[in-house]
């Protein structure tokens, strides 16, 4: 096993515990789906330690696990589409270089809300639940701004501590 | 913060701000317009499931409806509002939603299929 695999390892089991743990910090729950986007902190940490194939994988990866450990098809499901689209608009706004990693995040949070809705729309057959969505997409976009401030912290100090890192360019 | 620590990151911070605060803006604007838009006299709870509207039951009058096609859900209206009183889905977030009176107010019981809106109207059915 080589360095790399092992460090992508940390990643994934940090995405899955934080999942838990955000899990047990009750947020507003007259919403379903509103939460704190913790494990963005592991993928969007990826995404500009590695590259968006790495990041896909951390998420892909917690998203699966936790589903199995913890929810069920509907939550799965859920949780995927939000996470694929949030993966998509990151790496695309990432490529562009027109924001920092908060707005990355930022961008990533409101993406994960209107695949979650997305999901919900066609899973309940139900325009309705799209009510839910702007209520979400503010306290996505605050989560998203945190997770992204988060994360520039921790970059920058990752480089500190691995000298020679640089930015990879897509 | 900026120079070494700004080129870890990528792009432009000051974007950023904009953009946030322009989204800000927006949703916000968005929820007051969708809360306030509709606000005609007489309200009524419209219940369905799977996509079909299965009951609707005016607000002005308090009663309740239990469900158990799709999973057990009791739907219950009193004072002017809607809410959950009773499901059996595993994570009872339609029962924590609470009271909903409002129009464009939604209950949601997503494993059950199920969504109870508020909108503008009169009339029932059982």
């Amino acid at each position: 096993m080589n360095r790399k695999t092992a460090y992508l390892g940390l990643y994934c089991g940090a995405a899955i515990l934080l999942s838990y743990v955000e899990g047990l910090i009750p947020v507003f729950t007259a919403i379903p789906g509103m939460k704190l986007g913790l494990p963005n902190l592991a993928v969007v940490t990826a995404l500009y330690f590695y590259s968006w194939r790495e990041a896909a994988l951390v998420s892909v990866v917690r998203i699966a696990v936790v589903g199995l450990l913890f929810g069920n098809l509907f939550s799965v499901c859920f949780s995927l589409a939000g996470g694929l689209l949030s993966l998509l608009l990151m790496a695309l706004v990432k490529w562009t270089g027109l924001l920092d990693c908060t707005g990355v995040s930022m961008v990533g949070a409101l993406g994960h809300n209107v695949g979650q809705i997305a999901a919900a729309v066609l899973l309940v057959e139900n325009v309705r639940v799209a009510y839910y969505f702007l209520p979400l997409a503010i306290t996505g976009l605050a989560a998203g701004v945190a997770i992204g401030l988060l994360s520039g912290m921790m970059l920058r100090r990752l480089e500190r501590l691995v000298p020679g890192w640089k930015q990879r360019d897509q | 913060m900026s120079g070494r620590a700004e080129r870890s990151a990528g792009g432009s911070r000051r974007n950023t701000l904009i953009l946030a605060a322009a989204l800000l803006v927006l949703l916000l604007l968005g929820l007051a317009v969708q809360r306030y838009l509709l606000n005609k006299p007489g309200l009524r709870a419209v219940v369905e499931v799977n996509g079909e509207r299965v009951a609707v039951l005016p607000l002005s009058e308090d009663g309740a409806l239990t469900l158990d096609e799709t999973g057990y859900n009791r739907i219950q209206v009193s004072d002017g509002a809607v809410f959950m009183a009773e499901a059996g889905c595993p994570d009872q977030v339609c029962v924590k939603t609470g009271r909903v009176g409002q129009p464009g107010g939604v209950i949601a019981c997503l494993p059950h299929r199920l969504i109870v809106y508020v909108e503008s109207g009169e009339g029932g059915t059982g």
